[in-house]
């Protein structure tokens, strides 16, 4: 890819119509915000009302887990970086394993969730308060937490899921034949994800850490 | 501000070492200024991959006003719900359970 791209009709210069896309972006990631600000809000209220039980339930879970993840995504969000760095710098190979690499964190955070899903299972913990755990002495506290729980990762997982599914689209599309496109995909997409390791940065301490 | 792979390099670094302090953290009997602290250090890694992997730092005023602006509403809606059900008298001061008996319903024949 050579000289300077030609920008769609309505817009005047390319930088400017790069301008307008990453601003959509940044409108759209606070939207994001807002969705998830709602159910950080939940969460504050319920463990104002439940402080012991959330407590209780938060050392209940694996911190080993929780925080294997938390490296897991904090990683992906640097290859994802680098991976936009190089494309900006005229290297699609190396962009292209980067992304790659991207993608094979998110699965990996993937596994790893199922995982911790599956042994809650094993456990009774399931979602709407229904399950063995919540019989004996975990009560209606717990129940709420674990409802939580399984709403903002459940959530997140989702969110996880469609970064993957746009960076393999972009993979796909964009370094084909060594030809390269704008890096302004490639960028976008990094922003979704970075948004996506955002937000676990917050739920690590509300589900893991902060259990007393 | 001029990023470079070396950027990344030091904040992916950062991220790990706030990672790693707030887990070690974690281990200590701290009590309520636990959950302060780690939120605390969860916004600082929050503030490392905006203004670094996010390019907030390098990229014009508008994008970081977006973020800015719902940072703030979002801080405004935690704050003013929490704060509400913190000083309900129900909610987070409970009162004690009533006992069992008193939900114990009669059979309808017998009211």
């Amino acid at each position: 890819m050579s000289g300077v791209r030609e920008p769609a009709f309505h817009f005047a210069t390319y930088e400017q119509q790069s301008h307008a896309a990453r601003f959509g972006m940044w409108i759209f990631i606070a939207s994001e915000v807002l969705l998830f600000a709602a159910l950080f809000t939940l969460y504050g209220a319920y463990r104002t009302i439940y402080p012991t039980e959330f407590a209780q339930s938060i050392a209940h879970n694996s911190r080993l887990l929780g925080t294997v993840n938390t490296v897991v995504l904090i990683c992906s969000s640097f290859t994802v970086a680098l991976a936009v760095h190089a494309l900006e710098h005229d290297q699609p190979g190396r962009a292209r394993r980067l992304v790659g690499g991207t993608i094979a964190l998110a699965a990996l955070f993937l596994v790893n969730k199922a995982v911790e899903y599956g042994l809650h299972f094993d456990e009774g913990v399931f979602p709407g308060g229904r399950g063995a755990f919540f019989g004996g002495e975990a009560g209606v506290g717990a129940a709420t937490f674990y409802n939580l729980y399984y709403l903002l990762t459940g959530v997140h997982a989702l969110h996880v899921i469609i970064g993957m599914t746009v960076l393999a689209l972009v993979l796909w599309r964009v370094p084909r034949g060594g030809s390269l496109g704008s890096p302004l995909g490639l960028e976008l997409s990094a922003l979704y994800w970075h948004l996506v390791d955002l937000v676990w940065i917050f739920l690590w301490p509300l589900f893991y850490l902060t259990g007393g | 501000m001029r990023i470079t792979t070396r950027t990344y390099f030091s904040t992916w670094v950062a991220l790990l070492v706030l990672t790693g302090l707030s887990f070690g953290i974690s281990l200590l009997p701290l009590g309520v200024v636990e959950l302060p602290i780690a939120l605390a250090i969860a916004a600082a890694k929050g503030g490392l991959v905006a203004a670094f992997f996010m390019h907030l730092a390098s990229g014009q005023f508008s994008y970081r006003f977006v973020l800015l602006v719902s940072g703030l509403f979002l801080a405004i809606m935690m704050a003013f719900t929490v704060a509400d059900v913190a000083t309900r008298d129900t909610g987070a001061a409970r009162p004690p359970a009533p006992p069992p008996s008193q939900y114990e319903t009669t059979p309808r024949a017998q009211r």
